[in-house]
């Protein structure tokens, strides 16, 4: 049973605030770690991969600071970072002979780990070929090689599917979820879709603080009654879209068929539905604004106008 | 080099035959630590197992002794143990009674403490035994965590105070510091004349 | 006295928490079992690591390195046998060798920071700063070593001490390091840090074409302390790099 704990950890740059006592325990399973660019996920990332240190608060695995396990906990963890580097005149080959000696891969092992490699990344074709005359889709699939040579127990993804084309998308998530049985495996996106079939649990970020997590039924659940469907003309659909978060838009004839996430009726003759996890993607974040608008109100209210 | 530095060698070079050593070398002191934590014979020894399991899992990786490394894990099941006790008490315990420990002579705990010490039951725990007069160990669970945790680590298994920062992450200072407080504490519990 | 009786009452109290003997063996049996079937990760020695560098460093640079090196012996030897010139005069020559070995070396290193590879390096088993450390000390090592050979054979032949020979050639080599580091850490990219070291080295040929007296057995001790001055620098400028590395990564990318 694997444990990676993060207790209260908070990082800081400056007066800004990143992460913000992010508390959760993350053990075997896919996590997908969900927020807008900015939110605060790789900030996030880079704690959990020992790159940053937290100002407060500690992360540990089964039970020990990762900080002071160093080289000890690197050997176990495998990173895919957002900006994913490599050699342009190295072959795909010798690039993960290289990385598999820095993250110290038995020598005599290494053969049968590539080999694994090639078929689960579906590159062994091109793996004499230099890096330089690979495709963005292939370099990111060759990241997830790398990130899987040491055998990880800790797994993390930093935007994996960013750039990719859809095909290539559908090709990626097969992938992910065939890695997630034995490890803990977090990727973070910004994109709903990429998470929403593999996931074991939700995690939505939201300027650094956890705003919800859980299997995605659950996240979903958790937006029930908030979510509607309703026909108005195009006028109306560009007022409703300025005052309430659209999940989905499309013309029908001249009118238009919105989805809105709203706590109340938008409109009169709009119809509750069931919500999908893009839907209560946008319900938490709006959730969230709202709470800080409310405490801004709050704030700024006299102290004897209250109650 | 100890014998435990041996035996860890040999481990590094992939004879694990020799985890079996150190398991049964260090399960009593592990175990007792765990005791001395939670004042509960069966979670000591499920907490004990899943330090072992750990320090199994990750043996070729510790540099420290083997007995430092295992204190190390078992404080930390430890404090994860309470901390989840905690929780668990929180949302379904808010029963004002439960929490009072020993309530005729409980005034020693400051009110933000309570919550941090081990011994949330009430006085039936010690209902079995004969004598009337607290035992070390009794005593003991009524500090703080912190506390505790120092105070065996310092008298029970003679660590030194910079070994003890190194386990839980404070400097050796502030460890002297909860050693000494935990001191004062136990004296007044138990009495000038035990200690 | 206090302490002694405190540790005491610990021990008697310990002695009353012991497991009981069935429950250790309940205890005890899983224990084992994990340990039999426990599989040992694998532990480089130090000498697959230096392995791993080496490979890790592009056959290019070190046959550049290589043929830079052979080439100072070459026109050392060359110079002395087919010109007139004197034994302090074939100096300017060999520091445009050492200083381009030298550039070389650090460009090598200093390529880790483009390709966006710092990153995941950092976080594999050896990071970065481990990384860096070793290929510097790899690279470097080499360049010394085979330097410090030629001076052992060759200084005879021009007159001049093994120390003195060696000060001469050695000195360049790491103000070139020295030079480009520091642009380098500056942040000016690794372009400006070629150009500022090639600068270096041409101006201080230069120097020594015009001002041949800087041979001059009188101005030794302040070659040497130069070159001490030059190489505890570079290693200075190596550390601090690292510790940057160890720190805020994210402020390079």
């Amino acid at each position: 049973m694997l444990e990676l704990k993060l207790d209260r950890v908070t990082k800081r740059f400056g007066t800004k605030i990143a992460v913000d006592a992010f508390d959760h325990v993350l053990s075997e399973g896919v996590y997908g770690l969900l927020g807008a660019n900015g939110a605060g996920k790789t900030t996030l990332m880079r704690m959990l991969c020992s790159l940053l240190s937290p100002d407060g608060g500690e992360i540990r695995f089964q039970g020990e600071r990762i900080g002071e396990m160093g080289a000890r906990y690197r050997r176990i963890l495998g990173y895919l970072p957002q900006e994913f580097g490599f050699y342009p005149e190295f072959t795909a080959e010798r690039y993960l002979t290289y990385l598999a000696r820095l993250k110290a891969v038995p020598p005599r092992l290494l053969p049968e780990k590539l080999d694994e490699i090639w078929e689960l990344t579906g590159l062994a074709d091109v793996r004499k070929q230099k890096l330089r005359s690979f495709s963005g889709g292939m370099l990111r699939r060759l990241g997830i090689g790398q990130a899987v040579l040491n055998d990880p127990d800790v797994l993390i993804l930093d935007e994996p599917t960013s750039g990719l084309d859809p095909k290539e998308r559908i090709r990626f998530r097969n992938i992910i979820s065939s890695l997630g049985k034995d490890r803990i495996v977090l990727l973070s996106t910004h994109i709903v879709q990429d998470v929403e079939f593999i996931a074991d649990e939700i995690l939505l970020l939201k300027d650094g603080r956890l705003k919800a997590s859980g299997t995605p039924a659950e996240v979903m659940q958790k937006a029930r009654g908030h979510v509607w469907k309703c026909l108005v003309d195009e006028g109306w659909a560009g007022r409703l879209e300025e005052r309430w978060p659209v999940s989905n838009l499309k013309t029908v004839g001249d009118q238009v068929c919105l989805r809105i996430v709203s706590a109340e009726k938008p409109v009169p003759d709009a119809a509750a539905c069931e919500p999908n996890l893009e839907d209560a993607y946008l319900f938490f974040m709006q959730e969230a604004e709202n709470g800080r608008e409310k405490q801004g109100i709050a704030q700024n209210a006299p102290a004897g106008r209250r109650g | 080099m100890g014998k435990d530095e041996r035996l860890m060698r040999l481990v590094r070079q992939g004879r694990t035959e020799y985890l079996e050593e150190i398991v049964s070398r260090h399960y009593d002191d592990v175990y007792r630590f765990c005791r001395f934590q939670t004042g509960d014979p069966q979670a000591a020894y499920d907490l004990a197992q899943e330090t072992f399991l750990r320090f199994i899992q990750y043996a070729e990786n510790s540099k420290d002794s083997p007995r430092a490394y295992l204190l190390t894990v078992a404080r930390n099941v430890c404090r994860d143990h309470w901390r989840e006790k905690k929780r668990r008490n929180e949302t379904t315990l808010p029963d004002p009674e439960a929490g009072e420990p020993f309530g005729e002579d409980g005034g020693f705990l400051a009110p933000g403490e309570r919550r941090d010490t081990a011994y949330t039951g009430t006085a039936d725990a010690f209902s079995g035994r004969t004598e009337t007069r607290l035992l070390l160990e009794d005593a003991l669970l009524l500090l703080p965590e912190f506390q505790r945790e120092a105070l065996v680590l310092h008298y029970y298994y003679g660590c030194k105070y910079r070994e003890i920062g190194k386990m839980t992450g404070v400097p050796a200072a502030t460890v002297k510091s909860r050693v000494r407080q935990g001191c004062r504490k136990l004296r007044e519990l138990l009495g000038e004349d035990v200690l | 006295m206090k302490e002694k009786k405190l540790r005491e009452a610990f021990l008697r109290a310990g002695a009353r928490l012991g497991p009981d003997p069935a429950g250790r063996n309940r205890a005890i049996a899983p224990l084992f079992r994990a340990a039999r079937e426990k599989e040992i990760r694998y532990d480089p020695g130090w000498a697959d690591l230096l392995r791993a560098q080496m490979s890790g460093i592009p056959a290019a640079v070190w046959a550049a390195q290589f043929c830079l090196l052979c080439a100072l012996p070459l026109l050392e030897w060359a110079l002395e046998r087919y010109t007139d010139l004197e034994g302090w005069q074939v100096f300017p020559a060999l520091s445009v060798c050492m200083a381009a070995a030298g550039l070389l070396t650090v460009q090598e290193l200093a390529g880790h920071f483009s390709h966006r590879m710092a990153e995941l390096e950092q976080s594999c088993y050896l990071n970065l700063s481990q990384l860096w450390l070793l290929r510097a000390c790899c690279l470097s090592g080499t360049d010394v070593i085979l330097v410090l050979a030629l001076s052992g054979l060759r200084a005879k032949a021009h007159g001049f001490g093994m120390f003195a020979f060696a000060v001469y050639v050695l000195t360049p080599f790491f103000l070139s390091n020295l030079i480009f580091l520091s642009v380098f850490r500056n942040g000016r990219g690794r372009g400006r840090a070629w150009f500022g070291g090639a600068a270096f080295t041409g101006l201080s040929v230069c120097a020594q074409c015009v001002f041949p007296q800087i041979y001059d057995r009188i101005w030794l001790p302040v070659w040497t302390g130069i070159l001490v001055l030059a190489a505890v620098c570079c290693g200075m400028q190596i550390l601090s790099l690292c510790r940057r590395m160890e720190g805020e990564i994210v402020c390079w990318n």
